[in-house]
């Protein structure tokens, strides 16, 4: 059986140019990659999109789109009154400035800091994920290889579900990018593109989450 | 180096540019991390071809295993002459698989990972060949990384480990997992790259790519040898330029 039949997806894969015919073979009869459930009550998780990121010289050519890619995804989630969570890489507690402005967090928003690769890391990700009772992630930004994947091996170790939007991420190494996609479908992850999540996502029932709607900035208390 | 071949030419580029200065550094106190090298993973005849392997192995990564294994067996005799901490990683399952979960979400055949553990009675044992001895610690865990529900960043942190020198299977797996947290917890990271092996040729070079760039140094067991024998000089740097 072909990778697209076991997915139940024939079309051309990014990571394709990638493998080697022994790692096809090898990774469809080992039973990778069979295809999952989507979670049923979601969160949006966005990291790596904080402006010192995209605008830094280091940022990829592919961050721009991305970007773009990510502020539909979140339209999308605030519509269907999915949770909102920014995961910035800055000051603790972040700053609506850190995030970039098209991703500019609204009141139903949560806000939160990482220090590490992964969005679990030494944060309180998992608190507010059992306060919103949600059951899986949909993780975009940057980089594939580095936060967005560390953060669903962690998602996968607690038995969380995890969707990856494969136009709303970005890596500065296309292979490392085009690898960590490979891998994340094959073994812990719904590598779904854009359009086939938004659907899933307005499919779901109304009022699934109990969202803020208050102020999102911290104030010590 | 091995990712070399696994690059687009774009990366190759920019990794020349860059020059992607990465420096080596072992530590004063390093621990060698010997990850999940149980039978299940290299499967039990060192010449099978990986794809006749993986019928009765589901995970099982070829020969390749084998090599790293004599690899790993070097860097035993060393770490122990040294007095240097040695720790072992080993997956854990009811014997039920009821607490599979996320595994059985992606992969077709996790029931049969315990089936080929009950056939043979030794598919989740270390592999003779590189057994802990008594007073290392085995570290049993559900999940990729060696960190993920364990004592270990406790543990190593009582031993005074500042570093971690990982090898095992799979590299793109349950090594670059533990990587990633060893680097998150603070300590340094350092992967060797002929006592690693996957059962992805792609994802081998590609995680091994990545420890390199992101989270720590890459380095074969030659090098990391002759750390060991004098780990106080163990720091030094090094290119990760094409080589």
């Amino acid at each position: 059986m072909s990778a697209g039949a076991r997915t139940g997806r024939a079309s051309p894969q990014i990571w394709d140019a990638y493998l080697t015919e022994r790692d096809r073979a090898v990774f469809n009869a080992a039973g990778y990659g069979k295809r999952g459930d989507f979670p049923r009550r979601p969160a949006l998780l966005l990291t790596g999109c904080e402006i010192s990121e995209i605008e830094s010289d280091h940022a990829p050519h592919t961050a721009p789109d991305a970007i773009c890619q990510v502020a539909r995804l979140a339209r999308a989630a605030r519509q269907a009154k999915l949770p909102v969570i920014h995961v910035v890489a800055t000051t603790n507690p972040p700053s609506h400035d850190d995030v970039a402005p098209e991703l500019a967090p609204v009141q139903s928003d949560i806000m939160l800091a990482r220090h590490a690769p992964s969005a679990f890391f030494e944060t309180d990700l998992m608190s507010f994920l059992n306060l919103l009772k949600a059951d899986g992630i949909i993780l975009a930004g940057g980089q594939t290889a580095d936060a967005i994947r560390a953060t669903a091996i962690d998602a996968f170790s607690l038995n969380m579900r995890s969707v990856i939007p494969i136009e709303a991420c970005f890596d500065r190494w296309d292979s490392s990018h085009a690898i960590s996609l490979f891998e994340l479908q094959a073994k812990h992850a719904e590598v779904l593109p854009i359009a086939e999540i938004e659907t899933v996502m307005h499919a779901l029932p109304c009022g699934l989450f109990d969202l803020p709607a208050g102020d999102t900035k911290a104030r010590r208390v | 180096m091995i990712w070399q071949d696994f690059l687009s030419s774009a990366d190759r580029d920019r990794l020349e540019r860059a020059g992607q200065a990465g420096s080596v550094v072992i530590g004063n106190c390093p621990a060698l991390i010997v990850i999940d090298v149980c039978w299940s993973f290299t499967g039990d005849d060192p010449h099978a071809d990986i794809l006749d392997s993986i019928q009765r192995w589901p995970n099982s990564c070829g020969a390749e295993s084998w090599q790293a294994v004599e690899r790993i067996s070097e860097l035993l005799e060393a770490a122990r002459g040294n007095d240097l901490t040695v720790a072992y990683s080993r997956g854990l399952a009811r014997a039920d698989g009821w607490d599979s979960g996320s595994w059985a979400w992606k992969n077709a055949r996790t029931s049969e990972w315990l089936a080929c553990d009950a056939a043979s009675a030794k598919g989740g044992d270390i592999v003779t060949d590189i057994a802990p001895a008594d007073e290392e610690a085995v570290y049993h865990k559900r999940k990729p990384s060696a960190f993920f529900g364990t004592s270990l960043a406790t543990d190593l942190r009582r031993r005074g480990c500042d570093s971690v020198c990982l090898v095992g299977t799979t590299t793109s797996g349950c090594v670059r997992a533990t990587a990633v947290d060893a680097f998150s917890y603070g300590f340094n990271v350092t992967a060797i790259a002929d006592g690693c092996f996957d059962r992805g040729q792609a994802s081998h070079a590609v995680a091994l790519f990545d420890i390199a760039i992101r989270y720590g140094s890459v380095v074969n067991t030659t090098e990391a040898l002759a750390k060991i024998h004098c780990p106080k000089r163990a720091i030094g740097t090094r290119s990760f330029k094409p080589e």
